[in-house]
């Protein structure tokens, strides 16, 4: 017998052994404090790839979610319980920077693969060779933004940006700044977001008077579609945008008419994937009664990542199988990604119409 | 492999040495040993491999120490591990007192012969044979997440996933070092060495953190480019921020990281910077590094890398499994050959080495690198 048939034998048999005892072939760990804007989503996205890939027999994948907030580095000890006592394979992090940092230096020392659903770009700078980002870099996704906006006269539009306070803003401004020096724009000025008992009125007051081109409103969904309702009660007449996850019913129900004309930017969707799309979105209905925003769907592609690449592996180390260099099926379309694993796939500005996002259309771009 | 081979055996596995240094592609016939020819680096001729049927509690290895008295000190995925004087293997774990069994770094107070353990769920003094856990919340641990450990005179150094700890053995009060009160960047940190009177901290999207305890004072030395794919300036500080190990010796610090290897000369206050690109570096992937006189041992995702910066030797594993060792020294024809053994595993996670040997831990298991003789001859071992 060769080598390689000893090992398929032997794989086959460890395959038949752990389905008859019952014990997975991939475990997945998540973690998703309710402090995320978007835990809830995120939870229904993993779960729905984990009940497909069981349902199609691709492997037998079990779920594990950490979804507790505590004091500053509990996501490290998150990681830590999800990889050593849950014996995880693989973990999904979230969308917080500092919480995705903590998992990736577990698993820098573990060689526990990650897919991240963090846009900050430090994420996919740090160079754990085994670590992929679902979601497109906050600095692609301003680029698309600035380069869909024109001025009448040709001129550079102006913009602001309104960003989280603390260490989620500092990433987010490094990023909008970069994105800004790329393509020339005249990035004027980037705010920290006021909490509701420091006067955000003021804030308002002070972007409309200032009538800047644009204004990015890189914010969670709710405090976005609070800020977009508050600028154009105030008057404001220019162009709104922000990062992709704005695509949730909390942005539009915060946002309310104001979400009209909001851009933002997603993946585009081949057309040779229509069906799969929507075939993913019609499973997620039936199972949430809900439409998966972008949080869902990417957590979705998170776990069909990992999933693919530690099935593709199973005879060998999870972490061997990264960078991923194969294309992965995911929701939509296919996932594909570079050394770093960022995602390499096109992104399409889409823009706000009666409560969806649809792409922008030519000749749609003046802000 | 196990250690206790007869005399006959370890001649005949001396010859196979021996006869595998001669080259393999290209370069010249002679022998590498170690410092014969000028290189201050020892030259491995033979690896002695273990794994979990030799005894040791798990195949994952994440740190390796040997103890100024001889002991051989391993911390597993799956306890910490002793190497006993008959070659056999001992595992303590947390039925015996350790906070975690995952062990990721240990630290010998060479005073007093305790050893200090960085484990995934606090730190663990072993003293007299009894272990004893240090958490957040028995102790003023700042994290729980302890991902490196060094004993500087009085004081015990953790770096945590949330800030540096400092403990003060003498009168066991705990200080701790984060964004808010050091030149730290970012809490996030993952080594700590000594240095000549300051301490090194190894942080993670921060650089290198140096402390001199005597002023108090913190400094920074982070990537002035601040780019981490492209090296704008070479030469000029680390290659990149995230950090992923420090270590010290002989006046030179040097810094691994994911991105490339990084050397600070203190005395000449003058950095340089390696990429596997332009440069022996075996991979950019170094998942730590330990430094012996002027020479660094890297711990890399593709084998073992050895440099004291001016020459290399390069420890890999081929695709049929055979052991590779490539040498560069400037101005000569590189050299590769094969060896009759190879490493455990190329994916290196921490190596030890004196001037007689190498231990290298795997993520696969551990190797023992037994290095040329005087003659060219593999020296004997010397384990206990």
């Amino acid at each position: 017998m060769s080598h390689g048939s000893r090992n398929l034998f032997a794989w086959l048999l460890l395959a038949a052994l752990a389905d008859a005892s019952g014990i997975p072939d991939v475990k997945l760990g998540l973690v998703a404090p309710p402090s995320e804007a978007n835990a809830v989503s995120f939870q229904r996205g993993v779960q729905l790839a984990v009940a497909n890939a069981n349902e199609a027999g691709e492997a037998q994948v079990a779920l594990e979610v950490r979804s507790q907030d505590g004091q500053w580095g509990s996501s490290g000890n998150d990681a830590v319980q999800l990889v050593s006592d849950l014996r995880a394979d693989a973990i999904i992090s979230p969308s917080d920077g500092a919480t995705n940092h903590l998992i990736l230096q577990v698993s820098g020392r573990t060689q526990v693969p990650v897919a991240s659903l963090c846009s900050d770009s430090s994420v996919t700078s740090t160079g754990v060779i085994w670590a992929v980002r679902v979601v497109p870099r906050t600095d692609q996704e301003a680029e698309a933004l600035f380069a869909s906006a024109s001025r009448p006269d040709q001129s550079a539009p102006t913009w602001w940006a309104v960003v989280p306070k603390g260490r989620p803003g500092r990433a987010v401004r490094h990023d909008l700044e970069v994105a800004a020096r790329v393509t020339g724009t005249h990035l004027e000025q980037i705010l920290d977001a006021l909490e509701a008992k420091t006067d955000p009125e003021a804030q308002v007051h002070l972007i409309v008077a200032a009538a800047p081109d644009g204004v990015l409103t890189w914010l969670a969904p709710l405090q976005a579609g609070k800020l977009a309702a508050a600028l154009r009660a105030a008057g404001y007449k220019g162009q709104l945008a922000g990062p992709s996850p704005l695509d949730s019913p909390e942005f539009f129900s915060a946002a309310g008419s104001a979400a009209d004309g909001v851009r933002i930017t997603l993946f585009r969707v081949d057309p040779d994937f229509r069906s799969r799309a929507e075939g993913f979105e019609g499973q997620f209905r039936k199972r949430f009664d809900s439409t998966p925003d972008f949080a869902a769907t990417a957590a979705y592609d998170a776990a069909r990542v990992l999933i693919e690449a530690l099935r593709r592996g199973k005879q060998d180390a999870g972490y061997r199988q990264f960078p991923v260099t194969l294309p992965v099926a995911g929701a939509k379309g296919d996932l594909h990604f570079d050394n770093l694993g960022n995602r390499t796939d096109a992104l399409q500005v889409m823009t706000c119409k009666q409560g969806c996002f649809i792409p922008l259309l030519a000749g749609e771009t003046k802000s | 492999m196990k250690t206790q081979n007869s005399p006959s055996k370890r001649a005949i596995a001396a010859a196979l040495s021996l006869l595998a240094l001669l080259p393999l592609t290209r370069g010249s016939a002679r022998p590498a040993t170690a410092g014969a020819e000028g290189s201050p680096i020892s030259t491995i001729v033979r690896f002695e491999n273990f794994g979990e049927k030799d005894g040791l509690p798990s195949h994952k290895v994440h740190s390796v120490l040997r103890a100024k008295d001889g002991r051989l000190w391993l911390g597993t995925n799956n306890g910490l591990c002793l190497r006993e004087a008959d070659g056999r293997f001992r595992t303590y774990g947390t039925k015996d007192g350790l906070s975690h069994p995952t062990v990721l770094g240990i630290a010998e107070d060479t005073r007093t012969g305790d050893l200090w353990l960085a484990t995934m769920q606090g730190l663990t003094r072993m003293s007299g044979g009894k272990l004893t856990a240090f958490t957040q919340t028995n102790s003023g641990l700042p994290n729980n997440v302890v991902y490196g450990v060094s004993v500087i005179g009085d004081t015990v150094w953790a770096a945590t996933a949330a800030g540096t700890g400092a403990l003060d053995l003498k009168n066991n009060s705990w200080k701790i070092y984060d964004q808010s009160n050091s030149a730290m960047n970012e809490p996030w940190c993952y080594s700590v060495a000594q240095g000549d009177g300051v301490v090194y901290l190894g942080v993670w999207a921060g650089g290198v953190v140096e402390f001199d305890p005597r002023t108090g004072l913190f400094k920074a030395y982070r990537d002035p480019d601040g780019d981490f794919q492209i090296q704008l300036t070479p030469d000029s500080g680390p290659v990149v921020d995230v950090t992923s190990g420090v270590a010290y010796d002989a006046g030179i610090l040097w810094q691994s990281t994911y991105f490339g290897l990084s050397r600070y000369d203190t005395s000449r206050a003058t950095w340089r910077t390696w990429v596997q690109d332009k440069s022996p570096l075996l991979s950019n992937f170094i998942n730590t590094v330990f430094a012996h006189g002027k020479v660094a041992w890297l711990a890399t995702d593709r084998g073992a890398s050895v440099t004291d910066g001016t020459n290399w030797v390069n420890y890999s594993v081929d695709e049929n499994g055979r052991g590779i060792v490539r040498t560069y020294r400037p101005g000569e024809e590189t050299q590769v050959r094969t060896m009759t053994t190879a490493l455990a595993d190329g994916f290196v996670t921490a190596i030890w080495a004196d001037d007689h040997e190498a231990w290298i831990a795997t993520s696969n298991g551990l190797s023992h690198g037994i290095f040329a003789g005087p003659s060219g001859s593999p020296a004997v071992a010397s384990n206990p």
